[in-house]
């Protein structure tokens, strides 16, 4: 599985996001951008198409008078051919594609110009004259087509332009047929003029130049006027649009051209045809004024929409990637920041790392709840990590206490076992013991005492319990027993001594058992008391085992017991084995007790063997019924052995 | 340490049902006695019938009950097993303890 984070998921979400809208935006504003490119050059296109229009108008006016120079010696008007030269001067390729146009212009005023010099030439033919006709004729027709070219020009550059909108391809076709009419009344006006003057002239009914007269002016005005009118009526884009006054403009000229023939009241018609004529070039002239004003205002209108759209949506881009940037600073500094701070904090606390800052409190609710939750993991972890030195102190300390007792034990064990008398020699006995205490320290001790008089005396004791106060316990009952011995009055029996040790006895402390036994090898006699102490046994020279005695109370059981003296013999090499319940009650595995049956039979086998021999084979014995080296009870085995008379010294 | 008490009159029979009474249990049971005893029990029968071995320890619990008790009160104990009976021989605590082969036997006598 693949990991991720939470920063590249919410960077790329938001990055995607935003890189979306803005690219949207981009899109838009670059549609935009071709959109203003298109509408400045419809601008351009409309003030070129305009000096077409002018440089047109212009030629259309140097053509009335210069045909009625020419037909009728009118006077030219100076400013005429300047004008012409003009306009023409001021048609220039304001853009790329319309640089054909700026050239064909400038080959028409070329050809313009050997027009004039050809018409001013034949000026010097008499008024009337054919070669002034013909001249007339040549430049009326010449020049008109000039007008009709760059007509046509400025519907070229028409075409090339996106006239989309209804309202602006209405204005277009507007324009196009007033000026086809403008031109068609001006020629006409040009014609009719000639007309007048040669009827005036010759003072009678003439012919009027029917030829020209008729197709260029009545019948295409004819159509082009009823077009123009159902289109005004249908576009109307003007707040002035009143259509074109055909029928008054075709009754003045019938009107005219009824006293032409007729010869009657010319002048009154021609003024009032001119009239007529003047005023509906007039109307033209207007209309195509107003109409070019419209349409470069469209057009401008156009152009600055497109502009303050285009701006709006470079601004809407602008905040679209400053939005996107504060988005994805923010989620970075108020989200992923502290998620990462936290995450870098929750891992330093998992290693224990309790020194560790955490993160400062933010503004978000969910990074507060679990900087929360981790301040109290902190404070829990220290709380822990705390406990835990504590606890390690603590067991520290316990296992130095632990120590020190242990130490204290195994001195005071050094000491107790120093206490206890070693193997030995003492008159004509031999001592030998097998000690082995179950904690350290023992409640089992012994001793032997050498009397004076050559009798040895054997205390064996066995307090109740073990470890410390077991042996304080066995120490002071030692004591007891040995000053008891010492202070012992001649006369006095093992019996009577015990008693008095029993009844001395402080009664708060714990009982114990004891063993005395006193053999004088000068006579071979022995006696002993059994205090609660299990019987020893007599093994005789001879292999024979006997167990002496058969109980006695504990002392410090009964402060009135009595307790009995047992006589036994005791030869050379017979042996008295003192032993402490420790022997006897040592359980095995399985919690059987070694016993005393086992006790004896293992030393009636022992036989005549050394004493050495008898321990080694007790404590091998011992070990294996035990099965390891524990004990449940202190083990204290004490042997006397009587010399023979032989080695006495 | 597990003690089965029942009253037969005045007398509470204790039935101790360690099969074992050593050092390690010898604690408990002194405390189980001395306890009752200083409730103002003073005829006491001890039931040993489940005890296989006790060492000088327990016996050393025993002893410190009668001392508790004094002249005035008894404690009997019955049903001794061999092993136990054997200890109260050495110790001659048949001297100390009334000691009677069955419960009945002690309750007869010491109602009695």
């Amino acid at each position: 599985m693949n990991v991720t984070t939470i920063r590249l998921i919410l960077v790329s979400l938001i990055g995607s996001l935003g890189a979306l809208v803005l690219l949207l935006v981009a899109l838009q504003l670059y549609d935009l951008n071709n959109q203003s490119l298109q509408s400045e050059y419809q601008l351009a296109s409309n003030q070129s198409r305009n000096q077409l229009v002018q440089a047109a108008l212009a030629l259309a006016r140097e053509r009335e008078a210069r045909f009625l120079a020419l037909s009728l010696d009118r006077p030219m008007p100076l400013e005429a051919a300047t004008q012409t030269d003009q306009n023409f001067a001021a048609v220039d390729g304001r853009t790329e594609s319309e640089n054909q146009h700026a050239d064909k212009v400038a080959v028409f005023a070329a050809e313009l110009l050997s027009m004039r010099q050809t018409a001013d030439a034949a000026m010097g033919f008499p008024v009337g004259s054919a070669n002034r006709q013909d001249a007339a004729s040549q430049w009326f027709d010449s020049s008109s087509s000039v007008v009709v070219d760059l007509l046509s020009l400025r519907i070229k550059l028409l075409s090339q332009i996106d006239n989309s909108g209804p309202k602006l391809f209405g204005l277009y076709y507007l324009r196009t047929q007033t000026l086809t009419l403008l031109d068609a009344l001006m020629k006409n006006a040009a014609v009719m003029e000639v007309d007048i003057a040669q009827v005036t002239a010759a003072g009678a009914t003439t012919q009027p130049n029917a030829s020209r007269f008729e197709p260029r002016a009545v019948r295409g005005i004819t159509l082009t006027a009823s077009q123009f009118n159902e289109d005004l009526g249908t576009i109307s884009p003007l707040p002035d649009s009143n259509a074109f006054d055909f029928e008054a403009y075709t009754a003045g000229e019938l009107r005219l051209r009824a006293a032409l023939e007729r010869g009657l009241s010319v002048q009154n018609a021609a003024n009032d045809w001119r009239r007529i004529s003047d005023e509906a070039i007039q109307y033209l002239a207007d209309l195509q004024e107003s109409t070019s004003k419209l349409t470069h205002t469209a057009a401008k209108e156009h152009d600055a929409q497109t502009k303050s759209m285009l701006a709006f949506w470079a601004v809407v881009l602008f905040a679209s990637a400053g939005v996107v940037a504060v988005a994805i600073r923010v989620v970075l500094h108020s989200v992923v920041g502290p998620l990462e701070r936290m995450r870098d904090a929750m891992l330093q606390l998992a290693d224990d790392n309790f020194a560790v800052d955490l993160p400062k409190k933010g503004r978000l609710a969910e990074i507060d709840a679990m900087d929360d939750a981790l301040r109290v993991f902190k404070a829990n972890g220290i709380r822990r990590q705390n406990l835990q030195k504590e606890r390690l102190r603590l067991h520290g300390r316990l296992e130095e206490t632990y120590s020190h007792l242990k130490t204290d034990l195994e001195a005071a064990a050094a000491i107790q076992a120093s206490l206890l008398p070693k193997q030995a020699q003492l008159g004509g006995v031999s001592l030998s013991s097998y000690f082995r205490p179950s904690n350290i320290l023992a409640g089992d001790t012994f001793d032997v005492l050498q009397q004076p008089d050559g009798r040895v005396i054997v205390v064996q004791i066995d307090v109740a319990g073990h470890g410390a106060a077991a042996a304080l316990v066995s120490v002071a009952s030692k004591y007891t027993v040995a000053q008891a011995i010492l202070q012992r009055q001649p006369g006095t029996d093992l019996a009577a001594l015990t008693e008095q040790i029993n009844r001395e006895w402080p009664g708060d402390l714990p009982y114990f058992t004891l063993l005395l036994a006193e053999i004088d090898p000068a006579t071979g006699q022995g006696s002993m008391v059994q205090a609660g102490h299990p019987s020893p046994l007599l093994l005789r020279a001879s292999g024979e085992l006997t167990a002496l005695g058969d109980g006695g109370l504990p002392v410090g059981v009964l402060a009135s017991a009595t307790f009995d003296l047992i006589h036994f013999a005791f030869g050379p090499h017979d042996r008295l084995i003192v032993m402490t319940d420790g022997v006897h009650e040592m359980a095995d595995q399985n919690g059987e007790l070694f016993s005393e049956e086992r006790v004896q039979d293992l030393i009636r086998a022992a036989g005549t063997r050394s004493t050495e021999h008898l321990l080694t084979d007790l404590d091998n014995t011992l070990r294996a019924w035990r099965g390891d080296n524990t004990l449940d009870d202190d083990v204290t085995i004490v042997i006397l052995e009587g010399k023979r008379n032989n080695e006495r010294p | 340490m597990n003690v089965l008490e029942e009253m037969h009159g005045d007398l509470m029979i204790l039935k101790l049902q360690d099969p074992r009474l050593d050092a390690s249990t010898a604690p408990a049971l002194r405390e189980a006695l001395i306890e009752r005893i200083a409730k103002g029990h003073q005829s006491i029968i001890i039931d040993l019938g489940d005890v296989g071995f006790m060492d000088s320890s327990a016996l050393g619990a025993l002893i410190a009950a009668v001392k508790k008790l004094g002249p005035v009160g008894t404690i009997a104990v019955a049903s001794m097993r061999t092993p136990v009976a054997r200890l109260f021989s050495v110790t001659r605590m048949d001297r100390v303890f009334a000691v009677h082969p069955t419960v009945a036997d002690a309750v007869r006598s010491l109602a009695a």
